[in-house]
């Protein structure tokens, strides 16, 4: 090499090598900790971004020029998407955006708006109405303590109308598909490219993590998704000691520990076909069978046992069988230490991967590890998930002020500490140390995400009942997923119900599936007040009641797709209540709103005929001016002898309701029973085969003594 | 041309100079930090002066106990423990496997016993300040981009440094 060439070269290696460490030693980039102090207008974009609306930005600029931006957060549409950023102002000024247009939708130079500085959702429905939602269709005015009812038909029409003024053309939602950028930097660069955010809330000075003293969270102040009581049972998982080696001569094994738990989870609800019986407790290696069926979610007698053996997998460090020791060396080299996010990931999917299809799942991650500039994860999409019902896999950083860690988050919630250092949001996890099921973490110790959806739908048949109980087992053909919380409406099925015994504040979710597509009346049955949600399989509420029922039951018609998964919900009204509560389907062909508008007779004697039609039922009331007996008996108009059935139920008990076939004889149906005064008692008549059957039918009622 | 590439040579070694003498400046007392010290350090005397991390069950027979009992975590003991050493006997009792040499005339030594997670980490000196016989000691965590942390262990920092009058040391990590 040439002397000149050699200088040069030397030359470029030395400029390199000052540039580098000038930026790592001299320079400080910026470290954002997104504490609640700071932003809350999370990383977000979408596919059709098209934020840059000029003219908003020119009219923006000069009334904010000065400012510096306190802090931004999303604010909701009554529906739940997320339409606006509120962007608060140091030494006061506001402005509320429209996320997709950036039009102002006010501002003022001045004031402030009563939004919380928090994690905490808040809406926006237009100038001086400001809201928080306080239960289910009931939100409260953060200006006025007002509190408003607003069903989730209005919320949507509400928001659909907004939306088309002003001419939006997405719905937004939390949603993992879309991609995220940092929207500090997005608002700054939307207002003003010189406009500050604050200083005056030090952002590195947020809590560190201690370890040693964990922070045990009293749950109930946030959200945790519905299936949170697996990680109160503490599944088995492996241990993760420093001096000792597991799976393939592995240490520092976090990751893996996470992934056992959140497959494990994934196994036990959405997909028994991920982890075979042989890394599951219970199973004896020497006999190769399941030898211990209580200790095995697919053998235990209940169905629904949730022990830490149930609920968890076979953790030995090392050995054929072990799921603990399959996932280490299914994510981690031989003797390695360690695992990146993206190690994890693949890690899972390739354990997917042996028993399920990739349409079986969707699975995806982010990490915002980068050594020169350590930034939390935004933690919208992680909310997400959690709202979805989902836990994952949550990464942080010592960087951050936590550990290089790896955790299973199925929660969130804000946590004050006790020291005064402030209020922040943050996420219910467990930890996977051993006992440590239920942790908090600070969001803004987070660097990355995991998140994992199966789309299997489980598709139940009939065991049997549950020995020592009144439940009934029923199991997914596909993957055998058990339950005793399954409705499955055949459609020859003209009425189901459905007992849910419920302790103080617990709620009962039922899978939900219907072989005819429709309309169904589902209604509560009982003494107490109750309530009724109907989501889909993610958790989107599609429907709600607490009193439209019988007193202060719930009552909803729903038109369902066939074979497409529901939860449906049921829980008193207060959480000071424990008991029973019985829910009735049936698809009833007409649609009332109220159970007073079914079609009813109060009297001591009624006749009712109709015509009925196929796949449904036909739904009637009846409400007796005597107490005494009474004889209900079907009967079909015309010439052709249509065979009938007949329900009745009593609304104000959950015991099973009376029925009948054939009992007047002639194919018809006869139910005899005493009767209260006063009581409006709920009817389903229709023919006996309601997919093939249908024609003019009648029933009388009469008081017999 | 050949003095324009010495020019350039220069202005890039400046900052690298410069550099190099702002980080020797933070370590002060000559100060030398081992962050793998618990090789090092006499097994009987961590068992007695345990902190809040796992060890492991002395009644534990493998084969035989319930694996979860294998390591005991200790909620009771101090986050940490910190020993200041100014003699060779001392020295010798506690680190009874160290290949360091000391010099107790003019040198000290400090154990710091803590509970880590990091194994598989070195910290780094940052920086060491005295203030009132208070020595405030800084280091820094290696970055790795894997996570790699393990359940709480007993870890041992060992501080050599020159003999100074110090009452009390307080160990942070940035």
């Amino acid at each position: 090499m040439k002397k000149n060439s050699k200088l040069r070269l030397i030359c470029f290696i030395l400029a390199l090598t000052t540039i580098f460490y000038s930026i790592s030693v001299i320079g400080s980039t910026s470290v954002f900790a997104a504490d609640v102090n700071t932003r809350y207008c999370e990383d977000e974009i979408t596919p059709n971004d098209n934020l840059s609306n000029t003219n908003n930005i020119e009219s923006v600029q000069p009334k904010f020029d000065n400012k510096t931006i306190y802090m931004c957060k999303y604010l909701y549409n009554l529906d739940d998407s997320i339409d606006y950023i509120y962007t608060e102002f140091e030494n006061g000024g506001y402005v509320v955006f429209s996320r997709e247009t950036m039009e102002m939708m006010e501002y003022s130079l001045n004031g402030t708006l009563p939004y919380t500085n928090s994690s905490t959702k808040e809406y926006y429905a237009g100038p001086s109405n400001y809201l928080q939602k306080e239960a289910d269709s009931k939100f409260i005015n953060l200006l006025t303590n007002e509190q408003i009812d607003i069903t989730i038909n209005e919320a949507i029409d509400f928001s659909q109308q907004i939306r088309k003024a002003m001419k939006i053309q997405s719905l937004y939602r939390t949603d993992i598909n879309f991609e995220y950028s940092n929207t500090e930097d997005e608002v700054k660069n939307l207002l003003h490219s010189s406009i500050n955010f604050s200083n005056s809330v030090d952002r590195n000075n947020k809590p560190k993590e201690d370890e040693d003293n964990l922070i045990y969270p009293t749950l109930g102040m946030g959200t945790l998704i519905p299936n949170y009581r697996y990680f109160s049972a503490n599944p088995t998982h492996g241990k993760n000691n420093k001096g000792e080696t597991y799976g393939n001569g592995n240490s520092g094994t976090c990751g893996s520990v996470a992934a056992q738990i959140l497959l494990g989870y994934n196994n036990y609800y959405n997909d028994r076909r991920i982890i075979n019986d042989r890394y599951l407790n219970g199973y004896d290696d020497i006999t190769n069978t399941v030898a211990d069926p209580e200790n095995n979610p697919n053998y235990c007698m209940d169905p629904m046992l949730m022990t830490n053996y149930t609920t968890g997998t076979r953790s030995e460090a090392t050995g054929i069988n072990s799921f603990y020791s399959k996932v280490i060396t299914t994510i981690m080299k031989p003797n390695t230490k360690g695992a990146s996010c993206k190690e994890v990931y693949n890690g899972i999917k390739a354990i997917l991967n042996e028993h399920l299809s990739s349409n079986d799942y969707y699975i995806v991650y982010q990490s915002k590890r980068w050594f020169l500039s350590p930034s939390p994860i935004t933690s919208a999409p992680i909310m997400a998930e959690i709202d979805a019902g989902r836990p994952l896999i949550i990464g942080t950083s010592s960087r951050l002020g936590s550990s290089n860690h790896m955790v299973v988050g199925y929660g969130y919630q804000n946590y004050t500490y006790p020291d005064g250092s402030g209020t922040y949001a943050g996420y219910i996890v467990h930890y996977g140390w051993t006992n440590d099921n239920c942790v908090w973490i600070n969001s803004s110790w987070c660097d990355g995400y995991i998140a994992l959806k199966i789309n299997h739908n489980h598709n139940y048949n009939t065991v049997g009942t549950i020995p020592g109980t009144n439940r009934t087992e029923y199991k997914c053909t596909t993957c055998g997923h058990r339950t005793d919380a399954a409705i499955n409406m055949l459609s020859r099925d003209r009425y189901i119900e459905k007992v849910a015994t419920l302790s103080t504040g617990k709620y009962q979710d039922y899978y939900l599936t219907f072989e005819t597509a429709g309309n169904k009346l589902i209604q509560t049955f009982g003494a107490n007040d109750s309530r009724l949600y109907l989501y889909d399989s993610e958790y989107n509420l599609l429907a709600e009641d607490d009193d439209n029922g019988y007193l202060t039951n719930a009552f909803l018609n729903y038109t369902v797709e066939a074979d497409t998964p529901y939860i449906l919900r049921v829980k008193f009204y207060s959480n000071n209540i424990s008991g029973k509560i019985k829910i009735g389907l049936t698809p009833a062909s007409n649609v009332y709103s109220k159970y007073e508008n079914i079609w009813t007779a109060r009297s001591t004697e009624a006749s009712f005929t109709f015509s009925s039609s196929l796949n449904t039922t036909r739904v009637i009331t009846f409400t007796p001016k005597e107490s005494g007996t009474y004889k209900f008996k079907t009967c079909y108009i015309g010439d052709t002898r249509i065979d009938t059935y007949l329900y009745l139920v009593n609304p104000y008990s959950t015991d099973a309701c009376l029925f009948n076939d054939d009992g007047a004889g002639d194919l018809q149906a006869l139910i005899t029973t005493d009767l209260v005064e006063g009581r409006t008692y709920f009817i389903v008549v229709s023919t006996y085969i309601i997919t093939t059957s249908s024609g003019r039918l009648s029933i009388s009622i009469n008081k017999t003594s | 041309m050949m003095k324009k590439t010495k020019y350039i040579a220069l202005a890039l070694l400046l900052p690298i100079l410069f550099c190099s003498f702002a980080g020797c400046s933070a370590i002060k007392f000559n100060a030398v930090l081992y962050s793998h010290a618990d090789e090092w350090v006499d097994e009987d005397f961590i068992k007695d002066n345990k902190v809040k991390a796992f060890y492991l069950n002395d009644d534990y027979t493998e084969g035989i106990s319930d694996p979860n009992e294998k390591y005991i975590r200790d909620k009771d003991s101090p986050s940490s423990r910190v020993f200041i050493i100014n003699d060779e006997d001392e020295y010798n009792r506690i680190f009874s496997k160290s290949p360091i040499n000391v010099n107790f005339e003019k040198e000290m030594v400090i154990l710091y016993i803590f509970s880590d997670v990091n194994p598989y980490r070195k910290y780094k000196l940052k920086g060491i300040n005295l203030e009132d016989n208070i020595l405030t000691v800084q280091t820094k965590l290696e970055y790795k981009n894997i996570n790699d942390t393990t359940m709480p262990y007993p870890r041992c920092f060992m501080l050599k440094m020159k003999k100074t009058e110090v009452r009390e040391v307080k160990f942070t990590t940035k």
